[in-house]
């Protein structure tokens, strides 16, 4: 009798008998749902397109190395056959070529995280550790670090994100107003920050005139050539395991991205979330920043083209914008070293070039 | 199944809601008006537990607001909002998927379940058409009909709508109206709407609750409730009510703003 009675009855099925025609309509509304494999397809292809992209960089420089060398210099060295490579190229390669290559590669990664997550906890797309001055509060942090702790060994980084952080909380209040964050509000006090911490950092290093200070100006321009000096390993980890924090919250940012109140209604827990983002992207931008100096707009213009694509989820745009992302600055540090080889350019010049514009596309777009 | 509010008092600097009361049983839709900032809009926040009560108390099925955790409000409750801006080129039924977070388990991605939900809400509130396209890019009124589809998509018992119809064009106002109303008898639904529409209200809402002064001024059948005297004293302006010739529902019509002495 019971099961007679739940065949019958429509409630069972039907949350509201009578309003749709009976029976099962089939498939799905909108375009094919994000899923896992659909994910995995996604990454597995840009980390194809991110192993190409090191192979021909490997192979660029002053010292040309045709490109089957590379590949089979690089396949003997995973095999653990080192004693195959001719010397001198094992050196070019893996000792010059191969660490800068892997910084730029995780810059790349951390900056356009740090961008994405930036975006959808502020609901604004123009949001970027440069544009909203954080970059230059992990370089101040991190010429204190040269300036009283140089001789602790992650002195610099930690500075960095200690400056990131304070920089973020400041934009972030001085932008806040009843009804929320206000998009005017917060990039103009992006940029009067930024413009105070450079004169900030312009003074220290003319007044401070130390030796160890005298590359600094390079280094603010975005610099890879020091492949990281020793902290690559730690570097690398630091920004995975950020990553890897900052993925845990993707659904929850995905309803950030539609507003504060909507999440907190809809069931996410705000505050935490919040925190996340503060920590995560200003780790993130701290590291960075304080082996490479600033790289501006990448976090920007990442994130952007990965939404083109027709996919705003941030469960999608977090994994794509760090790959993506590794491929972006590798290139960008490439031109930078070939493009007037022997002299150089920084790489913050080359990024700044293409993400500028986007910039003002975005703004006009919004406006 | 009823939501109740019981000697609700609220304020900020100044009080705001003063000693409300109101019950609103499954299947009812109970239409809320009255001059602005009167508090209508503070009561729906009071109801989504975004705001807690001074004194008073709100309860679904017994059981206070305040007690249950932000989830399973989120899971109980859906609700419409006058306008929404999405900065981002989010898709519409990646939009009616967030009225599903609270019933998804964190980082997995949606299931069958989740799909299907946002199906059918899509089709009740004839948005699938829409499914592809991004929020932006909607009309205004389409963005509401998205948003109800977004609140149904959670499968809630409540609905609770804050102007859900100001941007919208008359037709457009009375096809929401009509669907809000179905889904409410179809569902079982509690729906509470807040409102400007006295006419649409009248003709749609099982009751209205006219507030003046953070206090229900008068509650009832619409045709009881609305009348020129009791539309004077809330709204301060002289009304001519008669009777819709079809659907017998008052007919209320502004005649003059009344001259203060």
């Amino acid at each position: 009798m019971k099961a007679f009675i739940s065949a019958e009855d429509p409630k069972a099925t039907d949350p509201f008998p009578g309003l749709l025609p009976p029976g099962e309509a089939a498939g799905d509304v909108g375009p094919s749902p994000l899923t896992a494999a659909r994910l995995l397809l996604v990454c597995g292809l840009l980390l194809l397109a991110l192993g190409l992209t090191i192979a021909v960089s490997l192979a660029m420089g002053s010292v040309k190395i045709p490109l089957v060398t590379v590949i089979e210099a690089v396949g003997a060295r995973l095999a653990g056959h080192t004693e195959r490579i001719e010397p001198s190229i094992n050196a070019v390669l893996f000792s010059i070529r191969l660490p800068r290559i892997l910084l730029a590669v995780i810059a790349g990664s951390a900056l356009s995280v740090a961008g994405a997550l930036l975006q959808a906890m502020l609901r604004n797309p123009l949001a970027e550790p440069y544009v909203l001055g954080i970059s230059s509060g992990a370089a101040a942090g991190a010429l204190m670090a040269l300036i009283v702790a140089a001789s602790f060994p992650l002195a610099q980084p930690a500075f960095a994100f200690l400056g990131a952080l304070l920089t973020m909380l400041l934009v972030y209040s001085l932008s806040r107003q009843r009804e929320g964050v206000s998009n005017e509000r917060l990039i103009l006090a992006g940029v009067i920050l930024a413009s105070f911490l450079w004169s900030a950092i312009a003074a220290t290093i003319t007044v401070v005139a130390n030796q160890r200070l005298r590359h600094i100006t390079f280094w603010l321009m975005g610099n890879l050539s020091g492949g990281g000096d020793g902290l690559i390993g730690i570097i690398a980890l630091g920004t995975a395991l950020a990553i890897a924090v900052a993925y845990l919250s993707a659904r929850s940012l995905n309803l950030l991205m539609v507003g504060d109140e909507d999440a907190r209604v809809l069931g996410v827990a705000l505050e935490r979330v919040k925190l996340v983002v503060f920590v995560v992207s200003s780790l993130l931008t701290g590291m960075i920043v304080s082996v490479c100096g600033m790289i501006p707009y990448v976090g920007l213009v990442v994130p952007h083209m990965v939404r083109l694509h027709g996919r705003s989820d941030n469960r999608y745009v977090i994994p794509v914008s760090a790959i993506f992302g590794g491929i972006f600055v590798l290139v960008a540090d490439t031109l930078a070293r070939t493009l007037l080889a022997p002299r150089e350019l920084p790489v913050g010049a080359i990024t700044a070039l293409v993400g500028a514009p986007v910039f003002v596309y975005l703004l006009r777009r919004s406006g | 199944m009823a939501l109740e509010l019981q000697r609700v008092v609220f304020g900020y600097d100044q009080p705001v809601i003063k000693d409300l009361s109101l019950k609103v049983e499954a299947g009812q839709l109970v239409a809320i008006a009255g001059p602005n900032g009167v508090g209508k809009t503070t009561l729906l926040r009071l109801i989504r537990g975004l705001l807690r009560a001074q004194s008073g108390s709100i309860r679904l099925d017994g059981d206070g607001i305040g007690r249950l955790s932000r989830r399973a409000l989120a899971k109980q409750m859906g609700y419409v909002l006058q306008e929404h801006v999405v900065p981002f080129p989010l898709l519409a039924s990646e939009y009616v998927m967030h009225g599903r977070f609270a019933r998804g388990n964190g980082l997995a991605f949606e299931s069958a379940a989740d799909r299907k939900a946002v199906r059918r809400a899509m089709e009740l509130t004839r948005t699938a058409p829409l499914a592809g396209r991004p929020m932006p890019a909607l009309s205004g009124g389409e963005r509401q009909r998205v948003m109800l589809a977004r609140a149904l998509a959670g499968e809630p018992r409540v609905l609770l709508l804050d102007e859900p119809i100001a941007n919208m064009d008359i037709a457009f106002q009375a096809e929401m109206m009509q669907l809000v109303r179905d889904l409410t008898l179809a569902g079982g639904l509690i729906s509470v709407l807040i409102t400007h529409e006295l006419n649409l209200a009248s003709a749609f809402s099982d009751r209205l609750v006219l507030l003046r002064g953070g206090r229900v001024f008068a509650e009832g059948p619409p045709r009881e409730v609305i009348s020129p005297s009791n539309l004077e004293e809330v709204f301060g302006a002289r009304f001519v009510v008669d009777t819709n010739p079809e659907t017998h529902s008052p007919r209320i019509t502004i005649s003059t703003v009344k001259k203060e002495p």
